[in-house]
């Protein structure tokens, strides 16, 4: 072992330029490799605050059996509405606004949500710092919001900004819970701040409906669930005289409609793959032709030491381990700085969109890029690394040593 | 010991086929010091490269201590060359990055059950016979071309190698510093081991006990 690494050190150290190249092209792959990885798992729909998305069945806008749109829950029957669905004991209320915000006599222009407690039951926001908002909370009309830690920054330069007040529409809201941020790409709605539904206007978008998620319980199954909320809808729009265009087989999960939003649909997936895959092969081929310059300028040592007994494998082993320490180095640095490019890249990129509040990715996922770029990282050692030790190996050492 | 029946090697590059070596057969006897002479490609070094089981023939037989090792598999070849052999090249071949002692313990280090400290004190020994313990910290680079092939045959016999095949061990020294090794050559072979040597020099060669003369890949 002690052999391994002085000559390791005295290879890496002597070649800088070439260990700083390696270094440098395995740090970017990796970079993009943990923001895929992190992505992948974000957009498999399964992932904080949407862990229910494949329970999760959402009622906005109807169309009628003529196709023409006939809008969705009115506000005032949306409460009178749930009572159709006695066995789902999760429905939320959802609408949204852009208001201009005061906090710390600054203005902000934001996305708000207006929802039920529900909102908080279905789905999995991570509170930082205290707590949701409650039924009797909405029933007597307390002036409370929950944001998340970014928009909390924002507001009032603090990440805790429990028990500061904000103030939009003529009245002042309390921050009672701070919760982690979140995803663009794994967020039920836009917004980054909520407040009881029981303060919404309706203004400016005059829109006067609510958006419904329905959380389907366990114990009835997906299919017979999309029944009974089809028929609660049909129902709803029958006591308008109106034919609905909403059956069973129409109604899917926020996951399907995910998968579904999703350029490609399913094919996403083996898109990205392939995409992750090719991220891995062109640095790793660029990295070989390296590699393989190095190790020929080492071919002399290794026929050297198979000429005093070393055996194929072990001087396998030398070359491509000396490549593997090069490129884990490379490959953690990647992973490491993930989240600080991907940050400069927000910034850059939907800086002033209208996601401008949402992450693209909120944080990396260790567990994820350690399934993930661990084999990643082998695989790529294995190519840019493997190879050129293993044609060394292979080569004649009597060549070899007269060249 | 070493026994080579009609051994033949072909250089093929695309169309172009080079006998280098045409029916050789020779016996290397147990304590022998051998030299082989000839001219610049006349196939000497291929016949050492063969007889060290560097490179195969084309066809023939090897037997080394009776053991046909034509049809022995890479990786007992390696052990054999550990065990059995041992070698010296014109152009020293040592590792730069390692450090004289580092350099002469090699062979060990491919050798099962050699411990770290006995591989210390073999490396320590076999520099006491070439002299060199004084730059055992030393890095070849630090070292003349002389006390660089010292080194070489230094770590040519920690293995305490039955043979000690030399391509050329002189080749790149001054006379002063070829005579120095061909001594000290001689005294290894007086101590029991045999040494095949390629050399091109009448003077070096008149040193060993046995002169085989080579010509177009065959023995005069």
């Amino acid at each position: 072992m002690k052999h391994f690494f002085i000559t390791a050190y005295y290879n890496i150290a002597k070649d800088k330029s070439y260990t700083c190249l390696c270094l440098f092209g395995t740090t970017i792959t990796f970079i993009f490799i943990a923001l895929a990885l992190q992505l992948m798992h974000i957009c498999s729909g399964d992932y904080p605050p949407m862990t229910n998305a494949n329970s999760i069945i959402r009622l906005d806008m109807f169309k009628n059996t003529d196709g023409k749109n006939i809008g969705g829950i009115y506000y005032k029957e949306a409460n009178a509405f749930t009572k159709n669905l006695p066995d789902f004991k999760h429905i939320s209320l959802y609408h949204s606004n852009a208001i201009n915000a005061l906090a710390k006599e600054q203005l902000h222009n934001t996305d708000i949500g207006f929802v039920n407690e529900e909102y908080w039951n279905i789905y999995n926001y991570k509170f930082l710092y205290g707590k949701p908002f409650f039924k009797e909370d909405c029933i007597n009309r307390k002036q409370v919001a929950v944001m998340t830690e970014k928009l909390s920054k924002t507001y009032f330069n603090k990440s805790n900004g429990l028990g500061e007040k904000f103030s939009f529409q003529g009245k002042e809201y309390e921050v009672i819970g701070v919760v982690k941020n979140v995803s663009m790409f794994s967020t039920p709605t836009e917004s980054v701040i909520w407040v009881p539904y029981v303060f919404d206007k309706f203004i400016p978008n005059g829109m006067y409906k609510y958006t419904l998620d329905v959380l389907t319980p366990p114990s009835i199954p997906i299919n017979a669930a999309k029944e009974k909320i089809a028929v609660a809808v049909q129902q709803y729009f029958n006591t308008k005289n109106m034919k609905v265009d909403f059956f069973p087989k129409q109604i899917k999960t926020l996951k399907e409609t995910s998968e579904n939003n999703i350029p490609g649909g399913k094919m996403f997936q083996y898109g990205s793959t392939a995409a992750l895959l090719m991220l891995l092969i062109i640095p790793a081929l660029n990295i070989l032709t390296l590699n393989s310059t190095n190790a020929n300028n080492r071919a002399k040592e290794i026929a050297v030491r198979r000429a005093f007994g070393a055996k194929p494998f072990s001087s396998f082993i030398l070359i491509a381990g000396e490549n593997f320490l090069i490129t884990a180095t490379g490959a953690i640095t990647g992973v490491l700085c993930a989240v600080p490019v991907m940050n400069v890249l927000r910034k850059n990129i939907v800086g002033n969109s209208a996601f401008m509040d949402l992450e693209i990715i909120d944080h990396i996922d260790y567990n994820v890029i350690l399934c993930g770029a661990l084999p990643a990282l082998i695989v790529f050692s294995l190519l840019s690394g493997g190879l050129p030790a293993y044609l060394i190996t292979k080569r004649n050492i009597p060549t070899v040593l007269k060249e | 010991m070493i026994k080579l029946d009609k051994i033949n090697k072909v250089f093929r590059t695309n169309e172009i086929e080079t006998h280098a070596l045409n029916n050789i057969n020779l016996t290397v006897e147990k304590g022998e010091f051998m030299s082989i002479m000839g001219p610049s490609g006349c196939g000497k070094s291929t016949l050492l490269n063969i007889m060290g089981l560097l490179d195969k023939p084309t066809s023939g037989t090897i037997l080394l201590n009776g053991i046909n090792v034509e049809e022995m598999s890479e990786h007992k070849t390696a052990e054999l060359r550990n065990k059995t052999l041992g070698f010296i090249f014109q152009s020293f071949h040592l590792i730069p990055a390692l450090s004289i002692i580092d350099n002469v313990e090699l062979p060990l280090l491919y050798r099962k059950g050699v411990s770290y400290k006995e591989r210390k004190e073999r490396a320590v020994e076999a520099l006491q016979k070439v002299e060199l313990t004084h730059r055992m910290k030393h890095f070849p680079s630090q070292l003349s071309g002389g006390q660089c092939q010292r080194v070489a045959i230094a770590r040519a016999l920690i293995g305490q190698p039955e043979i000690l095949l030399a391509d050329e061990p002189t080749g790149n020294l001054d006379s002063k510093m070829s005579e120095e090794i061909i001594l000290l050559l001689c005294e290894i072979n007086r101590s029991g081991t045999t040494i095949v040597m390629v050399t091109h020099d009448i003077k070096m060669a008149s040193n060993t006990s046995r002169i085989i003369n080579i010509l177009d890949g065959k023995i005069l």
